[in-house]
């Protein structure tokens, strides 16, 4: 937003030079009405136990996520819900000559308990884009519904994510992950996993790309029905029946049961678990 | 050399035993040079000192005779001394040596050995313990199966699910815990886990059911895609009124539909 502005300043610079000041001023004024409106609210939550892992329990209906694991003993909280007041025609000032009662100005509710923070009554009429800060060592348990975009990023932990409409990227995870989504690509790249642990990636509509690291001990248990599965591992397939079955009644219609493809990497290990109808799978070396 | 085949006209005429006209023969060969006169002079001399030779007197011989039989009858009950003297001493330590107490403590741990032998037999006791065992690694997997299933960790109930698939399939309480997982789990994953592995279960009638029910009670599209698998791999035909339900939902992903319409097309 802040490069549009700019750039209306280059625009109105170069087409009517004679209002330059005018225009400058006007800039000057969108600039500080965005920066009001687009405001990057921060709660920064202190933890009962810092240095000890924690847990963050998000629940959101429609906006962006970013969640980056960084040096600190804080759970950062940097928020915009600035754009939702403008759209939605309930947030009127005043209404017959009767003046508005601030509501939950903040749409969502935070609070801490034994390092686990949850954020919670994320209202479901806004749009908010969090870009939350976590030390390193921290599980989460997020679902989202609609997001514009979903990262988690450089984190140690358990991470379960739970999204209908939008890709899910995960990068230089270690731990765990249970990730599913109806539509968008699942991307994930660890660098190292938590040995015994299950993880899970299933999606309807969407790649599915996971990245592991190549000393991973898995048994990888795999399904697309309309895609393909790659993978540069050496993988020691345990079964690959394909099972074919018409349906004579309907007309010679017929449908293919391909059952799981179950492949061993290094020597088999915690079942992981990837399921796609429309997509492709990678499993990919680091 | 002489011819051969005039040796017996030869021996004959040494012995003097010719007739005459073998005589004449003799002398006619004697005479063409066939027999020659020289060897025949040393064979008729050799023939008188042949005669002329020693016999042995028939007394010592028959002397000699005796005492070889004598010697041997010696040698003969010399032996057999011996080997009654070995069967004695044998028969004496069996009947002294050997106590009945001996002998009855022999007895008693052969006994004792049967007895023994019995109690570890492979194919009888053996094998009870090793079920025995077997059944307590299932209960102890169910024990865990169901306390990683209570967990708050979705990746422990995931688990749970995983290792409820190395439990027997005859196993009800397992059944009904992956059917409670599959209607009540919050996590997308995990009831996934739980349609495979409860189509492991499928012989118990009561999990055919609680699946075909929980085809409209589930609203993430991937567990309907789940069920929608499961029902085609157990050819399900009691699936399809159920599919046929979920399809009368307005907001059903496209995808999600064409899947359930192809599956009811392959259930029919």
């Amino acid at each position: 937003m802040k490069t549009l502005t700019k750039m209306n300043i280059m625009k109105s610079f170069k087409i009517i030079p004679d209002v330059l000041v005018t225009a400058f001023f006007s800039a000057i004024m969108s600039l500080f009405l965005f920066t009001t409106a687009e405001a990057q609210n921060q709660i920064a939550v202190p933890l009962s136990n810092p240095n000890q892992s924690g847990e963050l329990h998000l629940s959101m209906i429609r906006g962006s996520l970013q969640v980056s694991g960084y040096d600190g003993e804080e759970v950062i909280i940097n928020y915009d819900n600035g754009q939702a007041e403008d759209r939605e025609p309930e947030n009127e000032a005043s209404r017959d000559g009767l003046r508005r009662l601030s509501s939950n100005s903040l749409g969502f509710e935070v609070t801490e308990r034994e390092n686990r923070v949850n954020i919670n009554n994320v209202s479901p009429m806004r749009e908010i884009d969090f870009d939350i800060r976590v030390p390193e060592n921290f599980s989460m348990k997020i679902s989202i519904v609609h997001g514009n975009s979903f990262l988690v990023e450089n984190v140690n932990g358990d991470l379960e994510i739970n999204h209908v409409n939008g890709e899910v990227e995960l990068t230089n995870i270690g731990g765990s992950a249970l990730v599913n989504t109806v539509n968008g690509d699942i991307k994930a790249t660890f660098r190292s996993v938590a040995e015994g642990k299950p993880m899970a990636f299933s999606n309807v509509n969407g790649d599915i790309d996971v990245t592991l690291p190549a000393s991973a001990n898995l048994t990888a248990k795999m399904k697309s029905e309309w895609g393909d599965m790659f993978t540069d591992f050496d993988m020691t397939m345990q079964q690959g029946e394909d099972v074919s079955r018409g349906s004579t009644s309907s007309g010679g219609y017929q449908v293919s049961v391909n059952n799981w493809l179950i492949g061993e990497i290094n020597g088999g290990g915690p079942e992981y678990l990837f399921k796609t109808l429309h997509g492709d799978i990678y499993i990919r070396k680091r | 050399m002489m011819d051969e085949t005039y040796t017996d006209l030869i021996v004959g005429h040494l012995q003097g035993t010719l007739t005459s006209t073998e005589e004449e023969q003799f002398n006619i060969l004697l005479e063409n040079g066939r027999i020659d006169s020289s060897e025949l002079k040393q064979l008729e001399k050799t023939y008188l000192e042949m005669g002329s030779l020693e016999a042995p007197e028939l007394s010592s011989n028959s002397k000699l005779h005796g005492r070889f039989y004598s010697m041997l009858e010696e040698e003969k009950a010399a032996q057999s001394a011996k080997v009654t003297s070995l069967s004695t001493v044998w028969i004496q330590r069996l009947q002294h040596g050997f106590s009945q107490y001996k002998i009855g403590y022999a007895a008693a741990i052969f006994i004792a050995g049967l007895l023994a032998g019995n109690l570890f037999d492979l194919s009888g006791s053996q094998n009870q313990k090793i079920d025995n065992l077997t059944t307590e690694v299932y209960q102890m997997r169910e024990i865990m199966m169901m306390t990683l299933l209570e967990n708050d960790s979705s990746s422990d109930r995931l688990k749970a699910v995983n290792i409820s698939s190395e439990l027997p399939r005859t196993d009800d309480r397992v059944a009904k815990a992956l059917l409670q997982t599959l209607n009540n789990d919050p996590n997308v994953n995990v009831r996934i886990a739980a349609v495979d592995a409860l189509t492991n279960h499928a012989s118990n009638p009561n999990v055919r059911s609680g699946m075909i029910d929980a085809i409209t009670q589930q609203e993430s599209p991937l567990v309907q895609i789940a069920l929608a698998d499961a029902m085609i791999t157990l050819q399900e035909n009691g699936a399809v009124d159920q599919f046929k339900k979920l399809l009368e939902q307005d907001d059903m992903n496209y995808n999600v539909r064409d899947k359930i319409e192809h599956t009811i097309l392959a259930l029919n």
